[in-house]
């Protein structure tokens, strides 16, 4: 795994890393028919032919790479709009996962 | 935070016709199982929602089933309630159940439910009483809807999508013609009656009721399964007000798949905990084993299936939106 979350993510950076990590998961796990080079930030999950199983694995392999479980308000329609969007919510809870 | 994750998707049932994903609640002993048709945003949380009460969850999907809504109508929808039942059965021990469905695939958990003593809660999200009946709703929109015309006369129709719906608007008017029942319609229209509430909704309902049964139904506003339901029951529901034990709610939005709404999402789920706790559903910790556990059940996974639904699905240009966007944008 070329990108991975430590413990301290902060900013854009880190959302940039999580992207990373995404590309990889949906890639190298999930093995979206889609060229890694033309994923990118603004891609939502129809945009990558998954459906909703995927979007299920998806959900499932983010808990298990981050180590964190999703918040229940999370699990929204928008979290997954794009992976932009879904980089942001992981990035926060990272965040809150490492706050005292 | 949610105490609850996900697990890995699998195959079961007959042929190994059905994709699963469990969701276990954060200790041990569940005596209560949910299971949930459909794996959109809506069943994912109210699978977690009441995980965290306690009750171990199975959704469920058709392994050919490619979230186009239509296909719920095509589908063997109280058969695979049937075997997701003897499956949470088989895997825990489980002899209560709430059955969980939006639409076509609520109507086939009100069928269940009415089979089978041991289901005792239902949750049915805008389900419909009568496809034939609110088709007929929903064209009746359209027609005097400038943007339908529009998209009509400039070739942006979906016809593939409409002509089935024309085709059963047709024989309504036959059967209107030849006097006979909208039963009938159904059976020569291609929709699956699994898909379709039974004749006599209310004296089922009240069956499933006196029985103990504990039923929750939300209606996206506008629906045109609500406006039809109104028609039947009253603008307020109160010819079914008698029902103890059935509960109507609105959720504040017009999309008919509430997975597609964040607003509705959430007050889907808020609906649903406040439903569980007051229907008795809820299971207490046991003092000795609060931890969250992995149970390791025998289940064949099914990583990756995406590949493998995509494999069978493709080629469908990345940018065709799926039918079931289409018609959000059409509603």
């Amino acid at each position: 795994m070329a990108a991975v979350m430590g413990p301290k993510a902060h900013g854009q950076s880190d959302v940039d890393t999580i992207l990373a990590a995404l590309k990889e998961i949906l890639v190298d796990e999930l093995n979206v028919a889609v060229p890694i080079e033309r994923i990118d930030a603004s891609s939502s999950l129809q945009d990558l032919n998954m459906d909703s199983v995927a979007m299920i694995e998806l959900i499932s392999a983010v808990e298990a790479r981050f180590d964190f479980a999703f918040f229940d308000s999370d699990l929204v329609p928008s979290t997954f709009a794009s992976l932009r969007a879904l980089s942001e919510v992981i990035a926060e809870r990272s965040r809150s996962r490492t706050q005292p | 935070m949610s105490t609850t994750r996900s697990r890995k998707v699998f195959e079961f049932g007959t042929d190994n016709y059905l994709i699963g994903a469990f969701t276990d609640p954060p200790y041990a002993r569940a005596t209560v199982g949910a299971v949930i048709a459909g794996m959109g945003i809506a069943e994912v949380r109210i699978a977690r929602t009441l995980a965290n009460l306690g009750i171990v969850t199975l959704q469920f999907r058709e392994r050919e089933e490619i979230d186009d809504w239509k296909t719920a109508f095509n589908t063997r929808g109280v058969d695979n309630f049937r075997e997701s039942l003897e499956l949470l059965h088989e895997k825990h021990g489980i002899e209560r159940f709430i059955c969980v469905g939006n639409c076509g695939r609520g109507s086939s958990a009100f069928r269940i439910a009415v089979d089978d003593r041991r289901v005792t809660g239902l949750i049915l999200t805008n389900p419909h009483i009568s496809p034939a009946l609110t088709i007929k709703e929903s064209y009746a929109k359209r027609l005097s809807s400038f943007a339908s015309w529009k998209q009509l006369l400039t070739g942006k129709a979906n016809l593939r999508y409409h002509l089935p719906n024309v085709r059963l608007l047709v024989m309504s008017l036959l059967t209107r013609v030849a006097r006979i029942s909208e039963k009938a319609l159904i059976d020569q229209s291609g929709h699956n009656q699994d898909a379709t509430m039974p004749d006599r909704f209310d004296e089922r309902a009240a069956h499933l009721v006196r029985r103990g049964a504990k039923v929750l139904m939300a209606f996206s506003e506008n629906d045109e399964g609500l406006t039809y339901f109104r028609r039947l029951y009253g603008q307020s529901f109160e010819r079914l007000e008698a029902m103890a034990g059935l509960s109507i709610e609105l959720l504040p939005t017009t999309t008919h798949v509430p997975s597609h709404d964040n607003a509705a999402v959430s007050a889907l789920v808020s609906m649903v905990d406040r439903w569980a706790r007051a229907s008795g559903f809820v299971a207490e910790p046991p003092a000795s084993d609060s931890k969250p556990h992995a149970p390791g059940l025998s289940v064949r996974a099914l990583q990756p299936a995406a590949a493998r639904f995509l494999e069978r699905r493709s080629p469908r240009p990345s940018s065709r939106p799926s039918r079931m966007f289409e018609r959000r944008a059409d509603r």
